[in-house]
């Protein structure tokens, strides 16, 4: 008797706790309450709750992000406004805010110089997400076969001039736009960016913890994966300089 | 009348003051050159700042020597003060000496100037001096014959085979005969010794001591013991010392012993005794040490990375005064080398740490000291590095190499690594070292403040992006432009098929018509007989060439016939057979009899074409 008390009081409790921990909405408005009241670390607890939960937003990475940056953990910020980033690449807030942490960073790389060209493309596809992209494509397909049905039927020789030209500047502009989207989304998916969330980390010449130390890392450092073996993993920073470094000192955008 | 007043007094004070009696005198009134003789100044009354005139032209032997006297005659005071010079004449000639200052009751006085004739010298003073001074070089001469026959330096090495940095002990020693009487000791030169570097030993007093060798006793006494580190390979020779020595010497009354007189001997050799009228003379001379020359060999070529040219032997270590602390602290990291052999070639290692450490340039604790034949004692630098940035770091072992002097090999020794746990210090001052233009414009700002919305939640549904919608719409343009030109090709088709048919029905359509004209012939209706020819024609042509109703005229007929390669004959047949036509129209009755022959001709030129267009 005893028991099945015990047993339906924890099926209500459970199934309380279960309603209120499952509407991100409220989960959402709690964090950003404590957050409110400056007691971050509560908030940093309730953000990753939902997070876990499999609810993801840009909104959500960001006030996580601000809720590590206030509470002085750089690293983290950066990771989570990175990957806020990600899903809303041309919110103005989370530019702003991943700029600002990354003055707090330790390390100041030199990048190393990129083709102007390589570079401009690298900004503008990382500046908007696939999809407008993706949608820029679709209306200039539009507009270049529309141009090219007028040339067919056109019977005027400048109409029809006029309209093939067009029409193959409008196609062209299509495939960038093409293949930006799939830069953009290369982006997006791309598994080999990390953060360095550890305070400081020995960058090794070989996986092994006994190698030579070739530099060091500090929170919040950027960094790419290039290779793992093991629970190590082969790093190259900003300024072209590569080594290996534990996997527990970094965590994947 | 009060200025004039004044003056007088003032007059009168100063007149006052002159009335001091200051005067110049000399007590000799003939001088010859040679001799020596007194100058004095004296003051009736106090004076001070007693100033000397120049004494250029003569040689002061002494002075000045004051004194002062005080006489009291019948009750009344009067007090005296001299300075007085011994000056000796050095050459003939008129001298002026003075005049000297003094100041007394606060005025300058001058004393006056005195005027001094130096005579020639007579032969018999010329004589005597050169005799004084023969017989002192002499006796000089003498001496210091006794003493460089009686006193000798000799140098020792412990070793005169040596590698670069090892450390040879020089001794110079000095023997003398014992009763030499040396009173003083001293280095008057030392060479430059090039490819050493020496670290002398502090002796203090000299100590003498008495040693015998081969029978003969000497007074010894270490002068000069130096440490000599080789710097450079090959003969090295250290040049000779120079000393300058000090003895004293008995000697003879000179007066004495210059006098001849037989009787005078017999008193001299009376009061030569050394009881009665001997006297010492200091005599100073230099006894040079004999240089040495030493082999110095080059260290074996294997040299560690971190060698730096320290020989001997030595060991090292190092610590940190903590291993945990706050950013901003200072740590202290200490190097410590000790041992023997030549500390000053130890260079202090630089650090290798993060660029989030401060380190400032080491202290360095030099307790070394001169052993019995080496350098010894420890090196310690301190190193003061302040963190700027929590974490967890390690100081790197330092590798100090240095030649072992027992082996003859290179050793290295790794000093031990040390970790450093870095936690936030109170005052979060992230080092903002690398700031360019743009991070100084958002150094004072604030991050932005967090989204009160929830934004939309991607819950691992796909994007449009790569999804097959995205290709639809992206090719749907595509798809309704091959379309379009589909659809154009099969217009065209139907009207190329169109014209074919035509083409292929235009001589049965003609003759059709021409058959129906012979029919109006033979009614006789002209005008209708012209009109289905013509019309025959024209439409023979119109469906032969594919030329739309239209566009038919005579000059468009005749240039697609002549695209078409058409003979020119025919054309012009056709045209002839056209113009007859028309010809016929308005003025039928002069065609009379020609009919037969248009129909005829219509026939043949549509036979023609018939053949010429395929």
């Amino acid at each position: 008797m005893k028991k099945t008390a015990i047993f339906i009081f924890f099926i209500i409790f459970s199934n309380s706790f279960l309603f209120a921990e499952t509407n991100p909405h409220q989960i959402f408005n709690e964090a950003n309450a404590y957050y409110s009241q400056k007691d971050y670390t509560k908030a940093i607890e309730k953000y990753e709750q939902l997070i876990k939960q499999g609810n993801i937003s840009a909104n959500i990475y960001y006030n996580l992000a601000n809720a590590y940056y206030r509470n002085n953990n750089i690293g983290k910020a950066i990771l989570y406004y990175n990957k806020a980033k990600r899903l809303n690449p041309n919110d103005d807030d989370i530019n702003l805010n991943l700029q600002l942490a990354k003055l707090k960073t330790v390390d100041r790389i030199q990048p190393l110089p990129k083709f102007f060209l390589s570079k401009w493309i690298e900004d503008i596809s990382k500046s908007q997400s696939p999809e407008t992209f993706a949608i820029f494509a679709i209306i200039f397909s539009f507009i270049g076969f529309g141009l090219l049905t007028i040339y067919i039927y056109a019977r005027k020789s400048s109409t029809k001039k006029l309209s093939f030209f067009t029409g193959i500047a409008s196609l062209i502009i299509m495939i960038a736009f093409v293949l930006l989207a799939f830069q953009s989304n290369s982006y997006r998916t791309s598994d080999k960016e990390g953060v360095i969330i550890s305070a400081s980390a020995y960058i090794k010449s070989s996986p092994d913890q006994t190698a030579t130390d070739l530099f060091i890392l500090h929170e919040g450092t950027e960094i790419e994966v290039l290779d793992k073996v093991a629970n190590w993993s082969k790093i190259r920073i900003a300024n072209g300089s590569q080594g290996w470094v534990e996997d527990n000192k970094f965590e994947k955008i | 009348m009060k200025h004039i007043f004044y003056s007088l007094v003032f007059i009168f004070v100063v007149n006052y003051a002159y009335a001091v009696d200051f005067t110049a005198t000399v007590d000799k009134d003939y001088i010859e050159v040679g001799d020596k003789f007194t100058v004095t100044f004296s003051i009736d009354g106090d004076g001070s700042d007693f100033k000397a005139p120049s004494f250029a032209d003569f040689k002061v032997l002494g002075g000045p020597s004051q004194s002062q006297s005080i006489q009291i005659i019948n009750g009344k005071m009067s007090r005296s003060l001299t300075f007085s010079y011994v000056l000796q004449a050095v050459k003939e000639g008129k001298f002026k000496i003075g005049p000297a200052k003094l100041t007394s009751h606060g005025n300058e006085i001058l004393s006056n100037t005195i005027e001094v004739v130096v005579a020639k010298p007579s032969q018999a003073k010329l004589n005597q001096m050169k005799q004084e001074k023969d017989a002192e070089t002499q006796l000089q001469k003498q001496a210091a014959d006794i003493i460089n026959k009686n006193i000798e330096i000799k140098v020792t090495t412990d070793k005169t085979n040596a590698y670069i940095g090892e450390p040879i002990l020089a001794t110079y020693k000095i023997y003398m005969h014992p009763e030499l009487a040396v009173t003083q000791i001293g280095i008057k030169k030392s060479p430059q010794l090039n490819g050493f570097w020496t670290q002398d030993f502090d002796l203090g007093q000299i100590q003498y001591k008495f040693e015998t060798i081969n029978g003969k006793t000497y007074r010894t006494a270490v002068v000069k013991k130096a440490i000599l580190f080789p710097q450079q390979s090959g003969k090295l020779s250290v040049d000779s010392y120079e000393f300058n020595v000090s003895v004293r010497l008995q000697v003879q009354d000179q007066k004495q012993k210059r006098s001849r007189d037989p009787f005078a001997d017999f008193f001299d050799n009376f009061f030569n005794d050394p009881f009665f009228n001997t006297s010492y003379r200091e005599f100073q001379t230099t006894v040079v040490s004999p240089s040495i020359s030493i082999n110095v060999k080059d260290l074996p070529k294997n040299a560690p990375a971190s060698f730096t040219g320290a020989v001997g032997s030595f060991s090292a270590n190092s610590w940190v005064d903590r291993n945990k602390a706050k950013t901003g602290e200072a740590i202290t990291y200490r190097l410590k080398i000790s041992g023997k052999g030549n500390f000053q070639l130890i260079q202090p290692p630089k650090l290798d740490l993060p660029p989030s450490f401060e380190v400032y340039d080491p202290k360095i604790v030099n307790n070394t000291k001169l052993g019995d034949n080496n350098v010894g004692g420890d090196l310690i630098f301190e190193y003061i590095i302040i963190p700027q940035t929590p974490g967890t770091y390690k100081i790197p072992p330092i590798d100090f190499s240095y030649f072992d002097i027992n082996s003859k090999q290179y050793k290295t020794i790794t000093t031990a690594e040390q970790s450093l746990e870095i936690t936030q210090g109170t005052t979060a001052n992230y080092s903002v070292n690398g700031t360019n233009k743009e991070d100084v414009k958002l150094l004072n700002q604030d991050i932005q403040y967090i989204k009160t919305s929830i934004g939309k939640i991607e819950n691992g549904k796909a994007n449009f992006f790569p999804s097959i919608w995205f290709y639809i719409l992206l090719l749907l343009p595509l798809f309704a432009w091959l379309a379009a030109i589909y659809f154009k090709n099969e217009k065209q088709q139907l009207i190329n098929n169109q014209n074919e048919l035509r083409r292929r029905q235009a001589r049965k359509i003609a003759e059709k018509q021409l058959k129906e004209a012979e029919k109006y012939l033979q009614l006789h209706d002209l005008q209708k007989f012209i009109e289905e020819v013509s019309k025959a024609i024209w439409g023979f042509a119109a469906n032969k060439l594919s030329i739309p109703i239209a566009n038919l005229t005579r000059e468009n007929i005749e240039s697609i016939m002549k695209n078409k390669n058409v003979q020119d004959q025919l054309i012009t047949e056709l045209i002839k057979v056209l113009d007859e036509c028309e010809y016929a129209r308005f003025a039928p009755s002069q065609l009379d009899g020609n009919l037969q022959s248009i129909y005829q001709k219509a026939i043949d030129v549509i036979t023609h074409l018939e053949e010429e267009i395929k």
